[in-house]
């Protein structure tokens, strides 16, 4: 089970909580929401709309950008403030791609690895989710109105899965935001495109932002 | 459609539950060590490619960094083997793609192992890498005289570590572009 029962209470008792502004957040759509979706195209059987990047700051958008680091190549380093993530290159540069984190920011920052990667995967609510909630189906099937999107990464710590995931999104507006739903969310172009370069076993580290300094590089290093 | 659309914002409400947990795992938080790079605020160089476009920006349209932004240079395999994953397979099916697109260039497929076994057997391992993606491009179209395959075993380590982190990485074979005008 991908989500925790703790994490779940914790979740679920935010949308409760601050349940109306979850519920409208989520479903915000922009007026012009329609305007962010180009053709259909095709991936593994399943067609869904791509994305429409000429109504994309191009700052979002997949590009090269110079990049000083000391991970190691094919590193993925998440900016959560900052809603970038990175793949590090060779030659003091990195692929950065826009990404989209949950409402209140990236809530956890520390290392993992990419143990599973999934096309177009299945949602399943936990079955204490759906006992609150009795309108959510068994399961949702990988698909267009699927919020994964076409493919996830899933990230774990020491075997175990964290309960993020890098992964698509049916929001394509949300993306460089802090919205509701989500772990990190990228275009579904880019989710595609990240699932191609990360081996399983890449190693992701996800930061508040980039730039704080160094605190303990022993203990960083013990820290893998 | 209408239900499924609902069923979706459901669920994409309820999936703040797996991000949005207080809980700090118990792990030093991580200290960061990269350097903020002096960004420009926005590229300018915006290339409008065909649509759909794969959502890549800034790289001139049939560059070698067009290939490496919306291509993808790299496949990867698991351990001992030179079997060629759907994944794998997509990436050297947009590699074939490009390359058909863009004849000015040719391709040079490097091979790499980190793997048990000897350095020899390290050394075939990556030849038999390379040579599979290579022939798979001539299986997907590509014209065998404008792609060739070499592996290099244990060298050019992308990471140097016992853990799969490294390994995984290593366990690859890069297409790399060579000026088609030029002799070999």
């Amino acid at each position: 089970m991908p989500i925790s029962r703790r994490q779940f209470l914790v979740g679920a008792s935010a949308l409760a909580g601050g349940g109306a502004t979850a519920a409208r957040a989520a479903g915000r759509r922009p007026k012009d929401a329609s305007e962010y979706f180009g053709p259909m195209v095709e991936d593994n059987n399943i067609v869904f709309p791509s994305t429409n990047f000429s109504k994309v700051d191009v700052r979002w958008r997949r590009q090269f950008v110079p990049y000083t680091s000391r991970e190691p190549q094919g590193t993925v380093v998440v900016d959560a403030s900052n809603h970038f993530l990175y793949v590090i290159f060779e030659n003091l540069t990195a692929l950065r791609y826009g990404v989209g984190v949950g409402r209140d920011g990236f809530r956890w920052y520390g290392r993992a690895r990419i143990d599973r990667k999934q096309l177009w995967p299945r949602w399943t609510p936990p079955p204490a989710m759906r006992a609150r909630h009795p309108e959510l189906p068994e399961y949702v099937d990988g698909g267009k109105t699927n919020p994964l999107g076409p493919r996830a990464l899933y990230l774990f710590r020491n075997g175990k899965d964290t309960g993020y995931r890098i992964h698509g999104t049916v929001e394509p507006w949300s993306i460089g935001t802090n919205a509701s739903s989500g772990c990190i969310r990228m275009f579904n172009e880019d989710a595609i495109d990240l699932y191609q370069r990360c081996p399983i076993g890449t190693r992701v580290l996800v930061l508040k932002t980039l730039g704080a300094p160094v605190i303990d590089e022993a203990a960083e290093v013990d820290g893998l | 459609m209408r239900r499924l659309n609902v069923i979706g914002l459901i669920a994409a409400s309820l999936l703040l539950a797996a991000c949005s947990s207080s809980k700090q795992p118990d792990m030093p938080t991580a200290t960061p060590v990269v350097q903020q790079p002096d960004l420009p605020p926005a590229e300018p160089v915006v290339q409008q490619p065909a649509v759909p476009s794969t959502g890549g920006v800034g790289a001139a349209a049939g560059s070698e960094q067009d290939f490496m932004l919306n291509v993808g240079r790299r496949v990867f395999f698991t351990q001992g083997s030179a079997t060629l994953d759907g994944t794998a397979r997509a990436t050297i099916r947009s590699q074939v793609k490009w390359l058909q697109s863009n004849p000015q260039w040719k391709a040079k497929v490097q091979g790499f192992a980190d793997d048990p076994g000897s350095e020899e057997q390290q050394k075939v391992l990556s030849q038999k890498r390379a040579d599979a993606v290579r022939n798979d491009m001539i299986a997907q179209g590509l014209a065998a005289s404008r792609v060739w395959a070499k592996g290099y075993g244990r060298d050019r380590l992308v990471g140097d570590c016992a853990e799969l982190e490294c390994k995984a990485q290593n366990r690859r074979a890069v297409t790399n572009l060579q000026d088609g005008t030029q002799a070999q």
